[in-house]
């Protein structure tokens, strides 16, 4: 039985998001199915998410969502369906089969909920990211991530004594050192600098208090709306910039995404 | 050269057996319970050397081609089930990639080793095919179930890791870098410690072995130096070999790390 995908309320509005309501979509799965050990977790789904979407992905604990947004992200091995068919997925009107995977995971960039860092310091494992092949003609750019950082409403991941503000203290930080939050948010900063079109978020803040989601909240919205480059709507490259963003929290959907997408729904078959 | 060589009598080898009588009356005074275990061991040891005695002897003196590397591929085959048997995961083909690097790698070192270093021809002349080849799998094998064990785990510990790195772009190559690094590092130690200490912790047990049979020690010295050379490389060849071979079993070429291939023995 194929989900629904239901239009939910939402107050804020991006002018963004409605030019781009007709177009074709840029990260879809047709006909997706995944089993673990027998079980199967979901069976034939197809999911859209449309240039400049934000998505929220919900679902009881089981439901699969982070199996989802690993398979979305190209990480795990996509399942034959009850009758034994493949599903598929498309991005950028290319199926995932056209794509090399390094390049296409830097585009749709999975983020896990309990980020790993290497035992370094935070700036350190940034920089680690551009010795990766498919990085190899980027560099990393320190003063470009002090600058995100400094649009954000509190400075709420330095520490006190500096009387706030300064940010380079916290990629001086041993990674090792962060509490589960900041590792959350040092993980965005990772991978947003490699500048991805699709963001899957598997519940970004849930190790954090409300003022790092908040803090998170703003790097995100920031860099979905362009702002984050101070190119608020102007450039193309941004309005196309989408998320499928997981969480338990309905306040923050609400908040964070304009259409949702549940995984409930009954699973007879 | 065997002018002071004492062969060993049954006689003998009965007094010696004696000594065994030391291991089991301790086990017995002080309760350690291995009386029975002592028993067995030194009985199978017994049995499985007699019977490699005679085997060996069998070979020597066929002189067939066809016998010579039967038995080879057959040590080969037990040396490689041993190597897996020592390691607490599985994937499908284990058994098969163990096989190939143990034999890869055994066979090129001691082919080297007596066709280009010690020139004999035929290069698989029982007398020197055989010791070689034993020793030779003997460290290989410890080296291949060392970096087996090493890989298979830190892919089931490090996933989140390596998976970090492969979201964020990374080849599975790259992603496995680290690990496979790991794995052989680990596995290439114990060699490079036992090559450091020769000869003034440890005298080999070839090199003592000839000069039992009458050699100098001067001369077993050469024939030992060669044999280590022999043994590291074949030790860290069936290493790497397994190692990759167990990387391409584990990832596919779209750079997934395919773990629910790997499960724990229960």
């Amino acid at each position: 039985m194929e989900k629904e995908k239901t239009n939910v309320m939402h107050s804020t509005d991006i002018p963004s998001r409605r030019t781009s309501q007709k177009s074709d979509p840029v990260l879809s799965g047709e006909n997706l199915s995944r089993q673990v050990s027998g079980n199967r977790i979901w069976s034939k789904i197809n999911i859209h998410l449309n240039p400049g979407e934000r998505l929220a992905l919900t679902g009881s604990s089981g439901s699969g969502k982070s199996l989802l947004l690993r398979t979305l992200a190209g990480l795990d091995v996509i399942d034959s369906g009850p009758s034994g068919e493949y599903g598929s997925i498309n991005f950028e009107g290319k199926s995932l089969h056209e794509w090399e995977m390094p390049q296409y995971r830097t585009k749709v960039s999975y983020i896990s909920q309990h980020p790993a860092f290497f035992d370094e310091t935070v700036e350190a494992n940034f920089k680690r990211v551009f010795h990766l092949k498919v990085h190899q003609n980027r560099q990393y750019d320190r003063e470009k991530i002090l600058a995100w950082l400094e649009q954000l409403p509190l400075p709420a991941i330095t520490t006190d004594n500096t009387g706030g503000g300064d940010y380079s203290e916290f990629l001086q930080r041993p990674a090792k050192d962060l509490s589960g939050g900041e590792a959350q948010i040092a993980a965005l900063l990772r991978v947003l600098q490699l500048e991805p079109q699709v963001l899957l978020l598997d519940e970004p803040t849930a190790s954090q208090d409300t003022e790092l989601t908040r803090f998170s909240e703003k790097l995100l919205e920031n860099w979905q709306t362009g702002l984050l480059e101070n190119q608020p709507d102007s450039s193309n490259a941004s309005i196309q910039r989408a998320w499928i963003w997981v969480s338990h929290n309905p306040e923050q959907l609400r908040r964070m995404c304009h259409n949702t997408f549940c995984l409930d729904t009954d699973n007879g078959n | 050269m065997e002018t002071n060589y004492i062969f060993l009598t049954t006689g003998q080898l009965l007094i010696a057996s004696v000594l065994m009588a030391v291991n089991i009356g301790l086990s017995l005074i002080l309760k350690l319970g291995l009386a029975k275990q002592w028993s067995i061991g030194s009985l199978r040891m017994v049995g499985q050397l007699l019977l490699v005695g005679f085997l060996l002897d069998w070979v020597f003196a066929l002189n067939n081609t066809s016998w010579i590397l039967g038995v080879a591929l057959f040590m080969t085959t037990i040396a490689s089930i041993t190597a897996v048997g020592r390691t607490q995961k599985r994937f499908s083909t284990i058994y098969l990639n163990s096989f190939i690097s143990i034999l890869g790698a055994a066979f090129f070192v001691v082919f080297f080793a007596l066709s280009g270093i010690l020139q004999i021809d035929p290069w698989y002349s029982p007398q020197y095919l055989f010791p070689l080849l034993g020793m030779v799998l003997g460290n290989t094998l410890n080296g291949i179930s060392l970096a087996l064990e090493r890989f298979m785990d830190s892919l089931s510990v490090r996933r989140k890791e390596v998976e970090m790195l492969l979201s964020l772009g990374a080849t599975s190559w790259e992603a496995a870098h680290d690990l496979i690094r790991d794995a052989l590092r680990t596995s290439m130690i114990p060699t490079l410690n036992s090559m450091m200490v020769m000869g003034i912790v440890s005298l080999p047990g070839m090199m003592t072995g000839q000069i039992l049979a009458g050699v100098s020690p001067g001369e077993a010295v050469r024939y030992q130096i060669m044999m280590i050379f022999v043994i590291a490389s074949g030790a860290a060849l069936g290493a790497t070999l397994v190692v990759v071979l167990a990387f391409r079993a584990l990832f596919n070429s779209r750079h997934q790390l395919l773990l629910k291939r790997l499960r724990d023995l229960s």
